[in-house]
């Protein structure tokens, strides 16, 4: 267990170097489910385990990291999803390195407002990533489970802010809150001591991340449709979470139908927005 | 103040010496493991150690023992992540200036330090000797206090910050056997009294201290806090505890209820 960190570090590089030691921990729930299924290591379906992994995005995190560190020479292809990861390290493997792992809800003991706002970015991740896969699907794409991930990581050094440095994380957040208007990359740099897609573009390249999170970061990719795909998921995961009447839906709506080629009370049925909403908007499509 | 670091954590480590270097700490060594603290502390000489409890090889209590019988004038802040309810109370017990559980923050283990820092400064000045006769006539004047602890770092703290606040520190002992002679021969206004102490308890003392010096109002100092501990000391004549790891702000405080309760 590390030191909470409750002042920022003098730029980016300081923190990937931070995060770089760190043992990353885990919620509760998976590594209940984990030890729940250690008996069935030998015979367990990777696509079970890897809907565990994916429900938690810092044990995401951990079976990346663990990828990188053990990888041999021989493996060059770039590994894009959490199941492919899993038959590469083996499942036998894969329980004997989560052992006694630390939890979040421990090390986040003394601080439930942090608690609270981490497990809001990880409801808002796991959102976002079921409407990526759901999109992505739907444009018959077959890179629909990185985009998946990509947008469940979108905000993961949000999520580490959270683990190991709560009082900071819960700081920016109270200072956006309070001046809308202030630009959340300025917020950061204040707060924190650097931007957070620094810290991230750093760890994507360390943690062997996927490189589709690295493209999510370059403004030159972002018209591409898988950037897109990932970052409407993003945008709407984050404005509904304020509610369904949030301001920015309707330019959100407009962009996602756009992508998916699909009519708005479609859309508004896909994402599952309140039955009013979709009568509503069916009743205008056909007057 | 020069600071060795002992945790087997090396991004705790690392941090720690970041931190407090930056904040005018000497970090003037970091260990993983307590195998060769003392030597070490020999030739480091440091003035604080923080101590992590689950260290490879022995764990944080038993190095904090060694500490504490060969270098009294060190102080200790013990961090630990072990989820035992009594854990901080046996660090107490055992000597631990500061204590602190994990996962703890940057200004959290600052506070601890600085709190530490300000015990020891009252006792290094209450250490150093007084001007001779104004010493012999303040002594007279000064409510007279006996410390018993079998800890010797915690009876030189409690000496230091008992004396900063004006009293007269008439003796000291290791033992409740000892606590109940001292208590005869001097009779003091206080009594400061450990609970675990060897050859007789603070417990067991009690009663007898209460016999010899009716008038000495005997103040329990204690790592436990228990609602069991408390009832029985008061119902055996305590006057009420002081927490360990001694902090100056609630002596003071209590020394003040104690000795002018109409104030």
């Amino acid at each position: 267990m590390t030191l909470m960190i409750d002042f920022p570090f003098p730029g980016a590089n300081a923190w990937v170097e931070h995060f770089k030691e760190v043992e990353l921990p885990i919620l509760r729930l998976t590594a209940n489910r984990l030890a729940e299924l250690r008996d069935t290591a030998e015979v367990i379906n990777t696509r079970t385990l890897a809907n565990i992994i994916m429900h938690d995005p810092m044990m995401t995190l951990r079976v990346f990291r663990f990828m990188k560190e053990n990888r041999s020479k021989s493996q060059n292809a770039e590994i894009t999803t959490i199941e492919r990861a899993l038959v590469m390290i083996g499942t036998m493997k894969f329980f004997d390195s989560c052992q006694d792992l630390p939890i979040i809800e421990h090390q986040l003991k003394g601080h439930p407002k942090a608690m609270l706002g981490l497990l809001k970015v990880i409801a808002r991740s796991r959102q976002a990533s079921l409407w990526a896969r759901d999109w992505a699907l739907l444009r018959q794409n077959t890179r629909f489970e990185e985009i998946a991930l990509a947008a469940l990581l979108h905000e993961f050094v949000e999520i580490l802010m959270y683990c190991f440095a709560p009082a900071l994380a819960i700081g920016a957040r109270e200072r956006l809150a309070a001046n809308p208007s202030l630009r959340t990359r300025a917020v950061q740099e204040e707060i924190f001591g650097a931007p957070l897609p620094e810290i991230m573009r750093e760890l994507i390249e360390l943690w062997g991340l996927p490189e589709l999170l690295m493209s999510l970061l370059d403004p030159a990719d972002a018209e591409a449709l898988n950037v897109r795909n990932v970052n409407l998921a993003v945008d709407l995961a984050r404005h509904t979470a304020n509610g369904w009447n949030d301001a920015a839906l309707p330019d959100d709506f407009r962009a996602i139908e756009e992508l998916l080629h699909i009519g708005h009370s479609h859309l508004l049925e896909r994402v599952g927005a309140p039955e009013e909403m979709v009568a509503a908007a069916r009743l205008a499509e056909t007057s | 103040m020069k600071v060795l670091i002992v945790e087997d954590n090396a991004s705790m480590r690392t941090l720690l010496v970041t931190l407090l270097g930056g904040q005018g700490y000497t970090v003037v060594g970091q260990l993983e493991n307590g195998n060769t603290l003392i030597e070490d502390i020999r030739r480091l000489q440091p003035t604080i150690v923080c101590l992590d409890y689950q260290l490879p090889g022995r764990n944080g209590l038993e190095l904090l023992k060694d500490i504490n019988a060969g270098f009294p004038e060190i102080d200790v802040v013990f961090m630990t992540g072990s989820e035992d309810a009594d854990i901080e109370k046996r660090a107490a017990d055992s000597g631990a200036s500061g204590f602190l559980r994990k996962p703890f923050g940057q200004k959290q283990i600052l506070d601890e330090l600085r709190q530490v820092c300000e015990v020891r400064q009252q006792a290094d000045r209450a250490a150093q000797p007084a001007p001779e006769a104004n010493g012999a006539k303040r002594n007279g004047t000064r409510p007279t206090a006996v410390i018993v602890d079998d800890n010797s770092s915690i009876r030189l703290v409690l000496k230091g910050v008992l004396s900063e606040l004006g009293m007269h520190i008439v003796a000291q002992a290791g033992n409740g056997e000892e606590a109940v002679r001292a208590a005869q021969i001097h009779r003091p206004r206080v009594l400061f009294l450990d609970v675990n102490m060897p050859v007789l308890s603070g417990l067991d003392a009690l009663p007898r201290i209460r016999e010899v010096s009716p008038e000495t109002a005997v103040v329990m100092v204690t790592g436990d806090t228990s609602r069991q501990l408390v009832q029985q000391a008061a119902g055996l004549g305590a006057r009420g505890y002081i927490v360990k790891p001694v902090r100056p702000a609630y002596v003071e405080s209590f020394l003040k209820k104690l000795l002018n309760p109409g104030s």
